[in-house]
């Protein structure tokens, strides 16, 4: 699809997203509830006394029900059907042409680990804080997109090799 | 009035978190059509090689953003009720600087 006509649609999603439901579309809050209810499997008392990651639990509730959750689920699935629309569903690791397969998975476990950690520090992802924080221009927001684009360009440099 | 379910007190009933499924859906949808579900093409913004990203992602923030003023300024939708994140302008800069080291590592 062209860039531009993606863009503008994707603005009024978030738009919609704003008009009914009064907050904007996140993808970091997902995973981070999903990870706190898997690691409550494992150490409940350690979790539940979490100072970051307690109040997931306070009252006997459960993380998973919450809204930037569903709205997870939802894009998962829209991800996955447009995938079959556009004839490019498959498994796949998608890598630069020098990088082998196991250098590539080492390279986006240690890149996911520090995009999980700065998403809680900053209170969102790219999502959350670089477009409907930014479409509501949050000074906050704009400082944190323009930021990403700095840690990315300062580090290109050394992690050609996952990708040219 | 908008933000209709906020001012309905429905946030968080099961209307609201059967939209937030709808939205998601377009969400993920219009992501993967615009080529955002790539790490090739997340790379290629700090390549030079493949600007996709950029180019959708600053057309939604301006289209969502002329649409927020409009319906503001025309007494539809009252904009001190969205949600917004608190202002932490030195963690939001050292999270953004962590996360874009991480992104160009990962590719997400």
């Amino acid at each position: 699809m062209n860039p531009y006509i993606a863009g503008i649609a994707l603005g009024f999603v978030l738009f919609a997203s704003f008009l009914l439901c009064g907050k904007g579309l996140g993808g970091s809050a997902a995973w981070a509830r999903l990870s706190a209810y898997l690691m409550h499997l494992i150490a409940p008392a350690h979790i539940e006394n979490s100072p970051y990651f307690g109040h997931y639990f306070a009252h006997g509730k459960n993380p998973l029900y919450f809204w930037l959750v569903f709205l997870g689920i939802g894009t998962f699935l829209g991800g996955l059907v447009s995938t079959f629309i556009h004839g490019r569903s498959k498994i796949e690791v998608n890598k630069g042409p020098a990088i082998s397969v196991k250098g590539r998975l080492v390279y986006a476990l240690a890149g996911g680990i520090l995009v999980g950690f700065a998403s809680r520090l900053g209170l969102g992802c790219t999502s959350g804080q670089g477009l409907a924080g930014a479409a509501m221009l949050s000074l906050g927001s704009w400082a944190f997109l323009f930021s990403v684009f700095f840690g990315g360009y300062a580090t290109a440099y050394f992690v050609k090799d996952g990708w040219l | 009035m908008a933000p209709i379910l906020k001012i309905a007190h429905m946030a968080n009933s099961p209307v609201d978190l059967f939209l937030a499924v709808c939205l998601g859906f377009f969400f993920g949808l219009v992501l993967e059509s615009g080529g955002l579900a790539n790490c090739r093409k997340i790379a290629g913004v700090f390549y030079l090689y493949d600007v996709t990203v950029v180019k959708v992602m600053f057309s939604a923030i301006l289209t969502a953003m002329l649409l927020l003023y409009a319906t503001s300024a025309l007494g539809i939708l009252d904009i001190s009720i969205l949600y917004l994140p608190d202002t932490f302008i030195i963690s939001y800069i050292l999270a953004g600087t962590v996360l874009g080291v991480g992104m160009v590592m990962g590719g997400y």
